[in-house]
């Protein structure tokens, strides 16, 4: 198992455009946005978190579109099917090396940027945490979606799994007030830490099933 | 079921002012209904004849 | 004995023989209940104390929001029997169950708006149940684009399945979590409150359009599956003999 990982995360750092390219995206986004608003006019503080947020979803959605697309064409999937007759480890591994590679870094930027509008140095860890809850459930869900479709319109799947997306920003969304309001925030958390072990742990199995399709 | 709702046949159709907004959802919603039947029902047509063409 | 009916009534042949010899009584029976309830609905029903006369069209709204979430639990199960038994027939129904659920889906949020003008001041409200009916509609549309996007048909079966039995699992997920969010909004909207309370009068219209609408529904299912079954198995001696 540590073995996967260890390889998928070698492969993973190596391609520069799938997990810098995102995070600079994200970065651009929201930078871009106070420009483009009139600050002396708006309350940024107010809304900024919601721009960070889409921001996560829609860089989660691009950085997963292809996870599974160079593994299925070189063959390597077809490899992993001979030896192991299933995908369980193996998806684990890949989905983790991209929570840890670009998922952490996201929540980084996230939490940085929460800073610069208005967060208190100190609330930083829980926004960082919670950031990294999200993003582990986006990325497992939208990798379902670019296992549903891998070489097919590539982005058809992650688009028809986007819907499921939804209580993830919702929650996301919760939390954060939680934070800034100061209450609440340990069942909010609790919430997020449960869900985040469930699905990591059961999506590997349907994503299996759904490669295995293809195989056939 | 006993006695109906309006006076005339124009109450009717107007509804206090709410008939533009009773009247087109119906409509519209029917012909949608309407739409999806005649579409499938001609598709099956369509594919029926193209089959036995097949056959010869 | 069980298994020879469901194995028997799984082939498509016999299912396009034995839903071709109801399909009459159920469409007939269909239009003309939804007939009755809409008339009884739109002329006799007593006027709504609060709403006046933009309240008749619950009697499209209800029935098509209801059926809206039915065609996809019906979907679900169909995607189950396909996933663990692997009948072809199940899947055939799921593709075309698929697009008269869009369709309804798209008459409740439709007819929802136009109820929104005269009650709400807008056609569009961010409630939890407009929210989770639209996000239903964009699943649909979901999985009909997934299905069309592969050339290899079977594949695109079972991967359809997958997709809903998942999306199935998150239907009461989405539903929760939007009523959760949409709490922390103040702005109180009218809903029905509870159904129960709601006068003779206007109840057994009510009940009348929505069997009305659900056998209507359910021969528009029917024929579309029909349709599918032609196209997919266009090149069987059964359906050579058929047509």
């Amino acid at each position: 198992m540590i073995k996967i990982f260890q390889s998928e995360f070698f492969k993973l750092r190596k391609k520069l455009r799938t997990w810098l390219g995102p995070l600079l995206i994200m970065v651009l986004v929201l930078i871009a946005f106070p420009l483009s608003i009139d600050i002396s006019q708006y309350d940024l503080n107010r809304f900024y978190f919601s721009i960070i947020v889409v921001a996560l979803l829609m860089i989660s959605f691009l950085s997963t579109e292809g996870i599974f697309l160079e593994d299925y064409e070189d063959g390597s999937l077809e490899q992993v099917y001979l030896v192991e007759q299933d995908f369980y480890k193996f998806v684990l591994a890949k989905v983790l090396t991209f929570v840890l590679l670009i998922g952490v870094p996201m929540a980084g930027i996230g939490s940085v940027f929460s800073i610069l509008n208005g967060i208190s140095i100190n609330e930083v860890p829980k926004i960082f945490f919670m950031m990294f809850l999200s993003n582990l459930l986006l990325f497992n869900l939208f990798a379902f979606g670019s296992s549903l479709s891998i070489n097919k319109g590539a982005i058809l799947g992650v688009l028809a799994t986007l819907p499921l997306a939804l209580p993830i920003i919702i929650l996301l969304g919760r939390g954060v007030r939680t934070i800034q309001h100061g209450i609440g925030f340990e069942g909010v958390m609790a919430l997020m830490v449960g869900s985040g072990l469930l699905v990591a742990s059961i999506t590997p199995l349907i994503i299996s099933a759904t490669l295995k399709t293809h195989l056939e | 079921m006993s006695n109906l709702a309006f006076s005339s046949f124009n109450d009717f159709l107007h509804m206090d002012g709410h008939g533009v907004y009773v009247w087109s959802a119906y409509i519209i919603s029917t012909f949608i209904i309407l739409l999806a039947f005649l579409t499938i029902y001609r598709n099956i047509q369509l594919i029926r004849k193209r089959i036995k063409d097949a056959r010869g | 004995m069980f298994s020879s009916f469901v194995h028997r009534f799984s082939s498509p042949k016999s299912y396009v023989e034995i839903t071709r010899k109801f399909f009459p009584y159920i469409s007939l029976f269909g239009f003309l209940l939804l007939l009755i309830g809409w008339i009884w609905g739109l002329a006799f029903a007593p006027e709504d104390a609060v709403q006046g006369n933009s309240y008749r069209i619950i009697y499209l709204h209800v029935p098509a929001s209801i059926f809206a979430q039915l065609v996809y639990f019906f979907m679900s199960i169909c995607a189950l029997i396909h996933l663990v038994w692997r009948v072809k027939l199940a899947a055939y129904l799921i593709k075309s169950a698929a697009l008269v659920g869009a369709m309804i889906t798209f008459i409740a949020l439709f007819s929802g708006s136009i109820w929104g003008i005269p009650t709400w001041g807008t056609w569009w409200q961010w409630d939890a149940r407009i929210t989770s009916t639209l996000i239903l509609f964009i699943m649909y549309l979901g999985i009909i684009t997934l299905h069309g996007s592969f050339s290899n048909l079977e594949k695109a079966d079972r991967l359809m399945s997958i997709l809903v039995v998942v999306g199935v699992v998150n239907i009461p997920i989405i539903k929760k979590s939007v009523d959760w969010w949409s709490t922390l909004h103040q702005s109180a909207s009218i809903t029905i409150s509870d159904g129960t309370s709601i006068d003779p009068s206007m109840l057994y219209p009510l009940l009348i359009s929505i069997f009305g609408m659900g056998l209507t529904l359910i021969s528009l299912g029917i024929l579309s599956s029909k349709f599918y079954i032609l196209t997919r198995e266009k090149n069987k001696k059964w359906v050579q003999s058929y047509v």
